[in-house]
């Protein structure tokens, strides 16, 4: 009796659960493999087995000799804002390292810089599309408020040409950081706060400058997090979307979009739904192996103290 | 820190002559130090600073956005906010907002709590798959199952309404819920479980009047996060609502930057947008401090 009630019990509370993440998540997941692997498009239900056709096409538009589908282009732009990803991270750190040091302003510091992290992606880019909007723009007219009219640029443009990119994707690349930067500041300062201080400071006794201390002792006692921090980064490598579809105007261009956004037209602009799953699973695989090698590659004996 | 140092390296090199190029360290320090107060303030004024331009905008009229970007309202025009309320249908995105975040955590937190509960109290056959089973969603790309989700709704009917963000925001939330809540549920003592039931109370009484609010702390902490995952999602609402009267705050505010193309109502558009604000503005002010104590403990050793 008592077993049976228990029984009872168990079921009762798994099943819901179980079954709506098995209905919507799992299953959709591995439907998603499935669709890449067929000749399908149109909003109708006719499809037909096609075996690797997809992604044999997907290659040959990647290799195209003039990138005339621009998917390198895409790649290209995800490959610029990782590296501003990265930059977040180094900036994390240094602000974690000198908010560490308790400066006047400590707590408004950690409080304000980890509030862009709770704002939604839309509402970042307003944001700031206001406060760089060429005509009425904080920046630009405080720019010419102090005398540099010729340094008021139209930031968010696409036509304005740079190395590497188009100032407008500078622009992009500098929102995420704003962004991000909080976010890795919290992680850091957590753990450079769990170090004894009088590791480091026995450091400084023995002649060490303040930088050699950090670099030497809270570096190596904090790479945990920073193999952390990196692996995450690597995760999110190809994750660029929302940002630069909401800020140029939802319109699709190749100086501005990403494989994700190559994936929404394919998907629910052409209704290409084999060719777009077999996008999102190649990307799955890269992200996966660039993952697997950045935590390998990054691994360190970790440091007990 | 900095008188420290100064005492043991006299103790260390008492001679006289040594001062000079110490005295010099110093200085550079002490500019160093500087600068980087400088750019603490300087980052922190690029958070705080647009924020309360927004805010002070959304009080004037569009013509004296451009005339006077940095001065303050001529007159208080709290028009704006009656404008972008209704006219904008901010009134609208919010109402969305709220019925599909509520009706969706509720959910979340009712059914994660369920798994992780009986799959942290009880051994039985599977258990450990069915743990994994849900941890394996975690690594699951959203974008991976996007299309065949958006197909599934269709056929169910129910790609643009608010089920198809209720269900999907559900289900896709329950992998964290419940390796989180599991992870709690092991550290809750056992004892006060099994008196209940001496006494009498059956298991569902067990769990519902003294289990839920002895995890409160763990419940709230989870929630917050997820609230955040809800109420800004973009992506999926992107692909499943068209029609205007569903759409949620983050459609919103894309909607408010298309129409800034064409529409010349600036005051109302920066009140919509300190509109959509105010509910993240607030969860934030109370839940700060939980937040930024959740991320570290999974990342930071200790």
């Amino acid at each position: 009796m008592i077993r049976r009630q228990q029984r009872n019990f168990i079921i009762s509370f798994l099943l819901p659960g179980v079954l709506l993440y098995t209905v919507f998540v799992f299953y959709p997941a591995i439907q998603g493999v499935l669709i890449s692997l067929l000749d399908w498009s149109g909003l109708s239900m006719r499809m037909s087995f096609s075996g690797l056709e997809n992604y044999q096409t997907l290659w040959k538009e990647l290799t195209d000799a003039d990138d005339y589908y621009n998917v390198r282009r895409y790649l290209w732009n995800n490959m610029f804002l990782f590296v501003s990803s990265l930059i977040a991270i180094v900036l994390g750190l240094a602000a974690a390292a000198l908010i560490h040091s308790k400066p006047r302003g400590y707590n408004l510091f950690r409080i304000t810089y980890f509030f862009p992290q709770v704002l939604a992606v839309p509402a970042i880019a307003v944001l700031w599309a206001m406060v760089l909007n060429p005509n009425f723009g904080l920046v630009n007219s405080l720019l010419r408020g102090i005398g540099f009219e010729s340094a008021a640029l139209p930031w968010l443009s696409l036509q304005h040409d740079l190395p590497f990119a188009k100032l407008g994707m500078y622009a992009v690349a500098f929102i995420g950081i704003w962004a991000a930067l909080g976010w890795y500041m919290i992680l850091f300062l957590a753990s450079i706060q769990n170090i004894p201080s009088d590791y480091t400071e026995a450091a400084r006794i023995d002649g060490a400058t303040g930088f050699q201390a950090f670099r030497f002792i809270t570096i190596p006692l904090i790479w945990e997090t920073v193999h952390t921090v990196l692996i995450f980064a690597v995760m999110g490598m190809f994750g660029a979307f929302a940002l630069p579809y909401i800020l140029f105007g939802q319109q699709p261009s190749k100086h501005s979009d990403v494989i994700y956004s190559y994936y929404y037209w394919q998907a629910f602009g052409n209704n290409n739904w084999g060719y777009a799953a077999a996008i999102i699973v190649s990307v799955t695989v890269v992200t996966l192996i660039a993952t697997l090698i950045t935590y390998f590659a990054l691994k360190r004996e970790s440091v007990q103290y | 820190m900095a008188p420290q140092i100064r005492t043991s390296s006299e103790i260390a090199s008492p001679q006289p002559d040594d001062l000079r190029p110490r005295q010099l360290g110093l200085l550079v320090q002490r500019i160093g130090w500087i600068a980087a107060q400088l750019v603490l303030w300087l980052f922190f004024l690029s958070v705080a600073f647009p924020l309360v331009w927004v805010l002070i905008t959304s009080f004037k009229t569009g013509r004296e956005l451009f005339t006077s970007t940095w001065a303050l309202p001529a007159e208080m025009q709290w028009g704006n906010y009656a404008r972008a309320w209704t006219e904008m249908q901010v009134g609208t995105y919010m109402i969305n907002s709220v019925l599909v975040t509520v009706v969706s955590l509720t959910l979340i937190m009712l059914l994660g709590s369920m798994v992780a509960y009986v799959l942290a109290r009880y051994t039985f056959p599977g258990s450990r798959v069915i743990y994994f089973y849900f941890i394996a969603g975690w690594l699951i790309p959203g974008m991976l199952t996007f299309i065949p989700a958006w197909f599934l709704h269709r056929s169910l009917g129910t790609i643009d309404t608010r089920w198809a963000l209720i269900i999907q925001y559900t289900a896709s939330s329950l992998p964290f819920t419940v390796f989180f809540l599991y992870a709690f549920f092991k550290t809750l003592p056992r004892e006060v479980e099994e008196a209940a039931i001496v006494d009498g109370a059956s298991l569902y009484q067990v769990f519902f009047q003294i289990m839920l609010p002895l995890a409160k702390s763990g419940l709230i902490t989870v929630g917050v996060f997820n609230f955040l995952a809800v109420w800004n999602e973009y992506f999926w609402a992107l692909i499943t609502i068209s029609r205007n009267e569903l759409k949620t705050l983050p459609l919103g505010m894309a909607n408010v930057l298309q129409q800034a193309q064409y529409a010349t109502d600036w005051g109302a558009m920066f009140a919509g947008f300190v509109i959509m604000l105010v509910p993240t503005f607030v969860v934030y002010s109370i839940f700060q401090s939980r937040l930024t104590q959740g991320i570290t403990v999974g990342a930071v050793k200790g």
